[in-house]
């Protein structure tokens, strides 16, 4: 199995000398292709400037970034992030279908043929007949629909979802929890999801990488042994989910209070 | 170095260049109707007292007009607003007032009052009074509801509610149309002494003119930016510190 | 309050009403001589009339298109200034010294240094204006340039745009609405400019026109001419908000919606 993401001692720290403050240091991780994997650690430990490192938005002080083999220093193709922030990822001048079309910049397609790509995603993500309407036009949990759905229509192979789903209502949660399964699977999408919440985290994923406390890096992998599809009532229930579940609480829970003893 | 330090350092290279360009082409003109920088200088040195003398006929003028338009324009303004139904009827009244410039007022008032100090403060006081009337207007009918329902809650008197919640949050807007009042009485000041001419910096700008001493009318023009340079540093300081409040950071602390 | 309602929808006629009565009641009182404050019919006469000759309507023509040509320059250079000190922080710093010195600086000073250089014409006009509209654009280009946030940037960088780019889809269609504030400010300030030059260069326009009768006291022409002075500021109003429509229609939208 070949990586499709892998990282090699990746550390980074903003400013220097007596004012060095150390983000990540020596982290190490490897996604393959079609996995789903969440990465969750303590807040503030500096996990959307992994994310940043990992998408090419920001360089690492140390290490590398390697997608699909080659040398990350610039946002690659085929990998696109999904912003907690949709509101203000989604481009307010131009409408949903534009803003779709603004992700596929870089796909070689006519077009013609880039359109009806476009259009086809957006109904996949469930908003067929919004493709005229402005993202501020529509609810919060349509606005993420749109930039998820920009996002894949980049010819991603891989999504970089921060916290995609902090800022909706807990229903919608767990509808858009579901709908991003089947998209990726749809898609054939490898996903990275970082959140907070450790439910989450356990009911998307194959696996679960836990970070710690900063300077970050991977302390502990735990895979979820759980069926896909998914199901918000059975696996939420099993054994195997409870037991997943607790493991990450209590890793997490140890740093939080390693953290204020310390 | 600081980062800081070295940008403002280095950004004062942009003037500076252009001073120097200044210099040249002045030197390759050799009029006294084109004067560079170094004879402006010179100027400056000769006639500090002259403009100085007239600058403070100038400000005082302007202070007089602008006090006048505060002292009737902000009262006014907070009423309209108050009073709804008077406000939005009268708005479009203020709106026509709003789109004269107010130069344009300057030969009027000449036929009504004549050139002397009255007839100038009235039309400083009337190029105060429009930012000053529109903002204060603005300010007192656009009073976040949420702090009304807080004033409810609170069981404040009507008094209160006007001391402690009303005037207190519509000062930054009040704030911002003195601002624009001080810009505009300064440059209505000026520009009515030059049409309407007797004394203070604008006139001293026309007489200058008049004896083609550009560099002396350029020494003037360098005192008049100069005060408008303090006037807005000390407003600046004062809108700090008395309302700090609303010019906090807005992001939240990490 | 039912009549409330019928005075917000009737303002307009009331105001005019009152304006008018109000005029016409001093006036009929003449508290003032008649030679500075005639009769609305007469000054409705003096203006007809001056509008028959064709003197006015060509001082309108050269006042109006001074104030829009010169607003329009200041526009694309202000904009220009801040597109350069966002890409340059030097450069910005220049440039912001530069504005604090020559922003406080009324129009009307620079009209009698300039004359001997610039004559009275096209190139007076074009100095003067742009020199005191250029900076409300400049200086809300340069906060709105600034503002645009991280998430939109990290999204335009995502997708592969170059810096160029970025400016051109992302910065700029971000901080045009803000910039047009600042335009819709400058518009006052350059029918302020015009009408000061027109008054000191003495020539030609609405504002030499209005000096020359209020020498000649002839008030109601006067009060003619002002009124035509306050219908340009509609007019160019009008023009800023027609091209805001056009280039930031979605921003108006946006703000309009109900919550």
């Amino acid at each position: 199995m070949t990586a499709l993401l892998s990282t090699s001692a990746v550390g980074k720290h903003y400013g220097s000398g007596a004012a060095r403050m150390p983000i990540i240091d020596g982290l190490e991780l490897s996604i393959a292709k079609g996995e789903f994997v969440s990465l969750v650690g303590p807040s503030g430990c500096g996990k959307t400037t992994l994310l940043m490192c990992l998408a090419g938005l920001l360089a690492p002080s140390e290490g590398q970034v390697r997608f699909n083999g080659q040398l990350v220093t610039a946002p690659p193709i085929g990998l696109s992030v999904v912003f907690q922030d949709y509101s203000r990822s989604l481009l307010p001048w131009k409408s949903n279908l534009d803003n779709v079309l603004f992700g596929m910049r870089r796909v070689q397609l006519s077009g013609p043929e880039k359109r009806a790509r476009a259009v086809e995603i957006l109904a996949a993500v469930g908003l067929s007949g919004f493709e005229a309407h402005y993202p501020w036009q529509v609810s919060g949990g349509m606005q993420q629909r749109v930039a998820i759905a920009r996002g894949i229509a980049a010819q991603s192979q891989l999504l970089l979802l921060d916290e995609p789903l902090a800022a909706v209502d807990a229903q919608t949660r767990a509808d858009m929890q579901d709908l991003l399964l089947d998209l990726a699977k749809r898609f054939n999408q490898t996903c990275v999801l970082v959140t907070h919440d450790v439910e989450e985290a356990v009911y998307m994923a194959n696996r679960v990488l836990v970070l710690g406390p900063r300077p970050t890096k991977v302390v502990r992998e735990v895979i979820v042994d759980l069926p896909m599809p998914r199901d918000q009532l059975a696996t939420r229930e099993d054994p195997a989910f409870l037991h997943a579940r607790h493991e990450v609480m209590a890793l997490i829970r140890g740093m939080r209070q390693g953290k204020a003893l310390a | 170095m600081k980062r800081e330090t070295r940008i403002a350092l280095l950004g004062l290279l942009v003037p500076l260049g252009i001073v120097i360009l200044w210099q040249i082409a002045a030197l390759l003109q050799k009029t006294p109707l084109f004067p560079g920088p170094g004879k402006v200088v010179v100027a400056i040195w000769d006639n500090y007292p002259v403009i100085l003398h007239q600058l403070g006929i100038t400000l005082r003028r302007a202070s007089a007009g602008f006090a006048v338009a505060v002292v009737t324009m902000i009262p006014l303004g907070i009423f309209l607003g108050r009073v709804r139904v008077v406000g939005k009827v009268l708005e479009p009244l203020m709106d026509m007032l709003a789109t004269l410039p107010p130069p344009a007022i300057i030969p009027l008032v000449m036929l009504f009052a004549g050139t002397g100090d009255w007839a100038k403060i009235v039309i400083i006081a009337y190029a105060a009074a429009v930012p000053l009337l529109m903002n204060s207007y603005e300010a007192s009918h656009s009073i976040n509801p949420m702090l009304s329902r807080v004033a409810k809650s609170l069981h404040l008197s009507r008094l209160e509610t006007m001391r402690l919640i009303d005037w207190p949050s519509s000062l930054p807007m009040i704030a911002t149309g003195a601002r624009l009042a001080i810009a505009s009485s300064l440059l209505v000041s000026v520009t009515s002494e030059m049409l309407l001419s007797t004394n203070g910096i604008g006139t001293y700008l026309q007489r200058s003119q008049e004896n083609f001493r550009i560099d002396a009318g350029l020494a003037g023009i360098a005192f008049i930016s100069l005060a408008g340079v303090l006037v807005n540093a000390g407003v600046f300081r004062l809108e700090k510190k008395w309302l700090f409040w609303h010019y906090r950071d807005q992001r939240p602390a990490e | 309050m039912n009549w409330a309602i019928w005075a917000e929808r009737l303002r307009v006629p009331i105001c005019a009403a009152l304006l008018l009565g109000a005029w016409q009641l001093v006036y009929a009182l003449g508290v003032v001589p008649e030679k500075y404050f005639p009769s609305i019919p007469t000054i409705a006469t003096a203006f007809w009339a001056m509008l028959n000759d064709g003197t006015v309507l060509s001082a309108w023509a050269v006042t109006f298109g001074r104030a829009t040509v010169g607003l329009i320059g200041a526009a694309l250079l202000g904009v220009a200034l801040a597109i350069i000190s966002d890409l340059s922080p030097v450069l910005s710093r220049g440039i912001r010294y530069i504005s604090d010195v020559l922003q406080p600086i009324p129009p009307a000073a620079f009209v009698p240094m300039a004359v001997f250089m610039l004559g009275l014409g096209t190139k007076l006009y074009a100095f003067v204006i742009i020199l005191v509209t250029i900076w409300p654009p400049y200086l809300n280009g340069v906060a709105a340039l600034a503002g645009v946030g991280s998430v939109q940037l990290n999204t335009g960088r995502m997708f592969g745009l170059t810096n160029w780019q970025l400016l051109w889809q992302v910065k700029l269609p971000a901080a045009l609405p803000e910039i047009f504030t600042g335009i819709r400010y400058a518009a006052t300030i350059s029918l302020i400019a015009v009408i000061v030059a027109e008054m000191l260069a003495g020539r030609d326009g609405i504002g030499f026109m209005i000096f020359k009768k209020a020498f000649a006291l002839r008030t109601p022409e006067v009060f003619g001419l002002m009124f035509l002075v306050g219908l340009n500021g509609v007019l160019l109003n009008g023009l800023v908000n027609l091209l805001r429509q056009g280039l930031t229609g979605w921003h108006i939208k946006m703000m309009e919606r109900p919550e």
